[in-house]
């Protein structure tokens, strides 16, 4: 059975119309959300296993109709998400925000009308759709994922804590008046990343990745240890722990990648 | 869509309707007469039947939680229909009925009320108080002789936010 719930600010109600609101648009060239890939080469990117997040939410997988009290058009002024769930498991949302509520008048080809009651633009494609059964979430930008707000957490930069223990693991030295708090967002950003990346692998593996670093960068590495003492040296150092910025195997060459891809 | 829910009127007065109709017999408002009293009837099981009539234009719902718990709780009831025999028993004149009543009227139409309509007991219908593991608390309407918890519902039409009807395909 497809029904739609509509969110305002603190509780969520069920609206009476029958039918479904937006189709399920070509989710086929949708890739895995990857926030190394600059380049938006595709509508639809997707991330997996939400339910074992700490930002899910439970409403995504709402079956239960009853529970939620009827919409009446006073409470429409304050509609914040609209949710539509289909009968296949799919959930389509798409943000409201006070500027498509309307109540205006229109002018049509030989008239003007007004429309009566409370109005919201509807837009032909939805901002996040929900599969239920691969628990999988589409979506076009990660800013738009209003229905689970802590999502951008995920991918935030990184904390002072996280990044007292990124250069304690990498041996990283920082050196004249540049220290942890002087680290902006964009190396932040990068360094959450490398973080992950380097917490994901085994010792020997992180003990390679630190040889090779010094290897590729020598101006900065000094004795077993890495001395860094401004934004641009750290932006150049993250970047080769996180393999983008190389040297190429045969030629040589120096390369800088801004956008990579991971093929699986 | 004439949804039931959107229109609590309805249900106020299907689920009252043997007010008006004892009044006018009561305070002979009208002539007595076999004819008189036939089409009072009639009008009146129209009236209280009416919101299974307009069934399929109310708004479908479903219970996909398994119920915890089940509670039959037809006795809830018996005072306020005793409630609306000696009210309207009580009223000397149909003016001050008619007041009356409007007043009544407006209550239940402003409230969140369980669902009192005496007729749908008498064919068959009885009243649950159902409990699911999340906390849904709501009032189903059922035919079935239902005993046994743990079981889910999936045909249910909203009659306000509390009340559910359950049709059986």
């Amino acid at each position: 059975m497809n029904f739609l719930l509509v969110k305002l600010k603190k509780e969520y109600r069920r609206s009476s119309l029958r039918d479904t609101i937006f189709d399920e648009p070509d989710l086929r060239n949708s890739r895995k959300y990857d926030p190394r890939n600059a380049v938006p080469d595709c509508d639809w990117y997707y991330l997996d296993n939400i339910k074992d997040k700490e930002y899910y939410n439970e409403i995504l997988i709402e079956e239960d109709s009853l529970k939620y009290p009827m919409l009446v058009s006073k409470n429409f002024s304050e509609i914040t998400i609209i949710m539509d769930y289909h009968d296949n498991g799919f959930l389509c949302i798409q943000n409201i925000t006070p500027s498509i509520i309307f109540r205006k008048r229109l002018l049509q080809s030989d008239q003007t009308i007004m429309l009566p009651n409370n109005n919201l633009v509807i837009n032909d494609v939805p901002d996040v759709i929900y599969d239920k059964s691969r628990d999988r979430l589409y979506f076009k930008k990660l800013s738009s994922i209003k229905i689970l707000p802590g999502i951008s957490i995920e991918y935030r930069e990184a904390t002072d804590t996280e990044v007292i223990k990124f250069i304690e693991k990498t041996n990283i030295n920082l050196e004249n008046g540049y220290d942890v708090s002087k680290i902006k967002i964009k190396n932040r950003k990068l360094l959450n990343l490398v973080l992950e990346k380097i917490e994901s692998l085994p010792d020997n593996l992180v003990t390679d990745l630190i040889n090779y670093v010094a290897k590729t960068c020598p101006k900065y590495s000094l004795n077993n240890n890495f001395v860094i003492s401004n934004e641009k040296e750290m932006n150049e150092l993250l970047m080769v722990f996180d393999e983008r910025q190389y040297i190429t195997p045969v030629t040589k060459e120096k390369r800088i990648a801004n956008s990579v891809e991971k093929i699986e | 869509m004439l949804d039931l829910a959107n229109y609590p009127i309805i249900n106020a007065v299907s689920s009252t309707i043997i007010m008006p109709a004892i009044a006018i017999i009561h305070t002979k408002i009208m002539p007595i007469s076999i004819l008189s009293l036939l089409s009072i009837v009639i009008i009146t099981l129209i009236i209280a039947f009416m919101p299974l009539l307009l069934f399929k234009y109310a708004l479908d719902e479903q219970l996909k939680t398994p119920i915890t718990s089940i509670e039959n709780v037809n006795h809830l009831f018996l005072p306020i229909y005793l409630g609306y025999f000696f009210v309207t028993f009580s009223i000397p004149s149909f003016e001050l009925f008619i007041i009356t009543y409007f007043i009544i009227l407006v209550f239940l139409s402003f409230s969140k009320m369980m669902y009192f309509n005496p007729f749908l007991l008498l064919i068959g219908y009885s009243f649950y108080k159902i409990h699911t593991s999340n906390g849904i608390n709501v009032y189903v309407l059922s035919k079935q002789h239902i005993v046994v918890d743990n079981i889910t519902i999936t045909h249910l039409k909203r009659l306000n936010d509390i009340t559910f009807l359950e049709v059986l395909e």
